[in-house]
C-alpha cells in the first residue's frame, strides 16, 4: 500500500516533469535544452512518443471538433486514420530524411535525438493547437485572424525550435544547418519518390503473377 | 403428423428466403442527386423530372421523320423543331401545324430546307434559321415567306468556311451568331448583315511553363502539339432582360456556363461554395464516362433559373438563379427518360416541361416535374421576386421530401437569421456548412449568451475572489494559533 503511493506520487512527478517542465525548459532555454539533451541524456523517449501520439489525436481533434464556424470538411466524412497515419508519416519521413543526410555530412545527432528535437519542437504548436480549437468556439469569421495567428504562429515555432536542435544536437553552424536542412527537403522528396514508385511498381508485379496464374489456370485446368 | 412439421418448416424457410430476397421492384430509380457540402459526397434525390410522353415520328401525324433532329425552339404555344430537311412548328400538344421543307428563295427559285441547326423566333414572329452547310442564315416572316437570307456577315475576315450553327436576336434585330471553326467568340452581327464585333471573347491563359516549352521546341515538335485555341461557344439562349447564357463545351475551361451582359462580359455568379456551375465535377474517376461534364446545350426561363445538358453522361443539370444546383434528371441509356444523344433541350413556358430532342434515337422526350422539382421551382421563383417569406413553405416542402436538400437548407437558414430566429438559423446552416451566415447567427447568440450570463458571472468570480481570500485568510491565522501555541 504504501510501496504503490509511492511509486505514483514518483509517477507523478516524472510525468510532470517530463511533460510540462521540460518542455517548458525547451521553449525557454531552447540553445542550452538541445545540448542537455545531447550530452546530458536529459529528455525522455516515452514522453516524445506521448507527444507523437497527442500530436496525431489534435490532428484529427482539429478537423472534428473545430467549431463549426471555422469547419470546412463535414465532420462526419472526415477519415481520421488518414489523418492520423499524416501526421505520423510526415514526423517519421523528416526524421528518416534528416537522418541520412546528416550521416552523411558528419552530423553528431543520432537517429534517436533527431526523433526527440522533432517532437520537442513541435511541442508549443500542441497547445496552440489545443487553442486553436477552444477559440475556434467562441470567434466568429470576422475574428479570424486570431485563429489564423494561433496556426501561423505554431508553424513558426516548429520551425525556430527544429532548426535550433539540429543545429545542436548535429553540432552544425548556421550554414550548414541551412544547408543540411536544404538537403533533407531533397532527401524527402527522393524518399517519396522511391516510395511512390516501390508501390506502383509492386501492383504491377501483382497484375504480372496474377495474369500468369490466371493464364495456367485457364489454359491447364 | 410429421408431415406437418415438414410443411410448416418448409413454409417458414420460404418465408425467411422471401424476406432476404432484396426488393429490387423500383418505379422507376432516381438519377437525381445532390452534391453535398463535399464535391465527392453525392447523396441520392427524389426523381426531379418524369416522362410525360415520348414522341417518335409516328407519334405526330403528318411528320414522316424525325431524321437529323437539331435545336429547338419554343415561343409562345409554338414548338420549332429543327430536323434534317424541314422545320416543323408543332403546338404545345405536338399537333403539327406546318411543315417548313421548301420556301422560294430571293430569286424566285425553290429551294430545300436542309440540315438546319440554330432557330431563333423574335417577338414579331420572325423565325431566323441557321444553315450550316448552306453557309447562311434564313429568315422566314410568320407566314414562312422566306424574307432575307444573310451569307456571310460583310467585315468578317476568317480563313475559315462560315458555318452559323446557333443564333440569337435582341430588340433591335442584331443577331449574335455562333458559328463553327471560329474561336474568337460570338459573333456580334447588325440587322443588315454587317460583322461588328467578336462578342465574350475569351482569353487563352498559357502559363510560364508552356511558354517556355513552346520556345524551346522545334518546328516539327510544334506542328505535334495542340493549338493553343481559345474556347469555343456550344449554344447560348437569351433571357427577357437581354442576357446572355452561353456554354462551352470543352472540359479544360474552369467556368463552362456563362452569362454574359451586353459588354460581353461574364457575370455567371458563383454559389456560395465558390463553385462557378459546371455540371458534374467529377462524377467518375476514370473510365469512358468519367471526368467533368462537357455541356452542349443551354435553356433559361424568366427566373434566373437555367438548365444545362451534359453529354458525357447525357445529364441535365437545373440551377437556380445563385449557381445552386436544384436537381439533376436524364442519364444514358435506351429507356425511356434516358438519351442516347441528346442535341437540345427546351423549357416549355410556364408548365416547366422540358423538350429533350435525341438524334440517335430520333425522339422528341417531353419531360414533367414531379412534386419535388415543382416545389422547387416555386420556391426558386419566390426567391427571385425577392418574396423570401413565401418561399419558406416551399423550400420547407422540398426539405420534407428530401433531407439531403442542401439549397433548401441554405434558404430556410438565411430566411431565419433575417427574421431572427438565430438558433434556428445555425441549426439548418451547420448542417451545411454555409460559414458567413452561420458565423453571422453565431455572433447574435454569442451576443445573447453574454448579455445573460455575464453579470451572474462577475458576481460569481467577485464571490469566488473574496472567498479565498478569506480563506486564505482564516488558514493564515489558524496556522499563526497553532504557532503561538506550540
Amino acid at each position: 500500500m504504501q510501496l504503490s503511493s509511492v511509486s505514483l506520487k514518483d509517477f507523478r512527478r516524472r510525468f510532470v516533469d517530463e511533460v510540462f517542465r521540460f518542455p517548458l525548459y525547451v521553449i525557454t532555454n531552447p540553445f542550452k535544452a538541445f545540448s542537455d539533451i545531447k550530452y546530458e541524456k536529459k529528455g525522455s523517449v516515452p514522453a516524445c512518443f506521448l507527444f507523437m501520439f497527442l500530436i496525431m489525436i489534435l490532428n484529427v481533434m482539429k478537423s472534428s471538433y473545430t467549431g463549426t464556424v471555422f469547419l470546412e470538411k463535414d465532420p462526419r466524412f472526415v477519415n481520421i486514420w488518414v489523418l492520423m497515419a499524416g501526421a505520423l508519416i510526415q514526423t517519421v519521413l523528416l526524421v528518416v530524411a534528416n537522418w541520412s543526410v546528416t550521416v552523411l555530412i558528419d552530423g553528431s545527432g543520432s537517429l534517436k535525438e533527431i526523433f526527440m528535437v522533432a517532437m520537442y519542437a513541435q511541442y508549443p504548436n500542441m497547445w496552440l493547437s489545443g487553442l486553436y480549437i477552444v477559440l475556434s468556439h467562441v470567434l466568429s469569421l470576422d475574428e479570424k485572424a486570431l485563429l489564423n495567428f494561433c496556426s501561423v504562429f505554431g508553424i513558426v515555432c516548429i520551425v525556430f525550435y527544429a532548426f535550433i536542435g539540429l543545429v545542436s544536437v548535429h553540432g552544425f553552424g548556421f550554414f550548414k544547418g541551412i544547408a543540411s536542412v536544404l538537403l533533407t527537403i531533397v532527401a524527402l522528396v527522393i524518399i517519396i519518390f522511391v516510395l511512390l514508385m516501390l508501390v506502383s511498381m509492386s501492383g504491377e508485379l501483382v497484375t504480372f503473377i496474377k495474369t500468369i496464374y490466371n493464364e495456367i489456370v485457364l489454359h491447364y485446368f | 403428423m410429421k408431415k406437418r412439421i415438414k410443411n410448416k418448416i418448409l413454409l417458414l424457410l420460404t418465408g425467411i428466403l422471401v424476406l432476404l430476397t432484396p426488393m429490387t421492384a423500383f418505379a422507376e430509380s432516381s438519377s437525381n442527386y445532390s452534391m453535398g457540402s463535399g464535391a465527392e459526397e453525392y447523396k441520392v434525390a427524389p426523381v426531379a423530372y418524369e416522362v410525360d410522353k415520348v414522341y417518335h415520328a409516328v407519334d405526330i401525324e403528318g411528320v414522316e421523320s424525325l431524321d437529323g433532329l437539331a435545336s429547338m425552339f419554343v415561343k409562345g404555344d409554338s414548338v420549332y423543331v429543327a430536323t434534317s430537311s424541314a422545320i416543323l412548328i408543332l403546338d404545345l400538344d405536338f399537333t403539327l401545324k406546318e411543315t417548313l421543307a421548301e420556301y422560294t428563295d430571293l430569286d424566285g427559285k425553290t429551294a430545300q430546307i436542309s440540315g438546319p441547326d440554330g432557330l431563333f423566333v423574335t417577338d414579331s414572329g420572325l423565325l431566323y434559321v441557321c444553315e450550316p452547310t448552306k453557309e447562311h442564315v434564313l429568315v422566314f416572316d410568320s407566314s414562312l415567306k422566306l424574307v432575307q437570307s444573310f451569307g456571310k456577315p460583310e467585315g468578317l475576315d476568317v480563313s475559315v468556311k462560315y458555318q452559323p450553327s446557333q443564333i440569337i436576336v435582341d430588340s433591335l434585330n442584331r443577331m449574335y451568331i455562333i458559328a463553327s471553326n471560329i474561336y474568337e467568340g460570338i459573333l456580334e452581327v447588325s440587322s443588315d448583315n454587317k460583322f461588328q464585333r467578336y462578342f465574350g471573347t475569351t482569353t487563352v491563359s498559357v502559363s510560364p511553363i508552356e511558354i517556355f516549352f513552346r520556345a524551346i521546341a522545334s518546328e516539327a515538335q510544334l506542328s505535334r502539339q495542340a493549338l493553343l485555341l481559345p474556347t469555343e461557344y456550344s449554344s447560348m439562349t437569351v433571357n427577357g432582360r437581354g442576357f446572355v447564357y452561353t456554354t462551352i463545351r470543352s472540359r479544360d475551361v474552369e467556368t463552362p456556363v456563362r452569362l454574359l451582359n451586353v459588354n460581353g462580359d461574364d457575370i455567371m455568379p458563383k454559389n456560395w461554395q465558390d463553385n462557378p456551375p459546371s455540371g458534374d465535377e467529377n462524377y467518375a474517376n476514370s473510365g469512358q464516362y468519367g471526368g467533368k461534364s462537357s455541356l452542349s446545350y443551354i435553356d433559361c426561363n424568366e427566373y434566373g433559373m437555367y438548365m444545362v445538358l451534359d453529354t458525357i453522361q447525357n445529364r441535365i443539370f437545373t440551377y437556380d438563379s445563385s449557381s445552386n444546383v436544384l436537381f439533376v434528371f436524364g442519364g444514358r441509356g435506351d429507356k425511356d427518360g434516358c438519351f442516347r444523344n441528346p442535341v437540345s433541350i427546351r423549357w416549355m413556358g410556364e408548365s416547366n416541361k422540358v423538350l429533350v430532342a435525341d438524334r440517335l434515337s430520333q425522339s422528341i422526350t417531353v419531360m414533367k416535374p414531379t412534386n419535388y422539382a415543382a416545389a422547387l421551382f416555386e420556391a426558386a421563383k419566390l426567391e427571385a421576386e425577392g418574396e423570401r417569406d413565401a418561399a419558406v413553405a416551399y423550400w420547407q416542402k422540398a426539405l420534407d421530401m428530401n433531407y439531403n436538400c442542401n439549397v433548401a437548407k441554405d434558404a430556410i437558414g438565411r430566411v431565419r437569421y433575417w427574421n431572427g430566429d438565430y438558433k434556428g438559423s445555425q441549426e439548418m446552416l451547420g448542417q451545411i456548412l454555409r460559414n458567413d451566415y452561420y458565423s453571422m447567427a453565431f455572433e447574435k447568440t454569442r451576443e445573447q449568451m453574454v448579455r445573460t450570463y455575464a453579470p451572474a458571472a462577475v458576481v460569481v468570480l467577485v464571490v469566488l475572489i473574496v472567498a479565498v481570500k478569506l480563506l486564505k485568510r482564516v488558514r493564515r491565522s489558524k496556522k499563526g494559533g497553532n504557532g503561538n501555541a506550540a
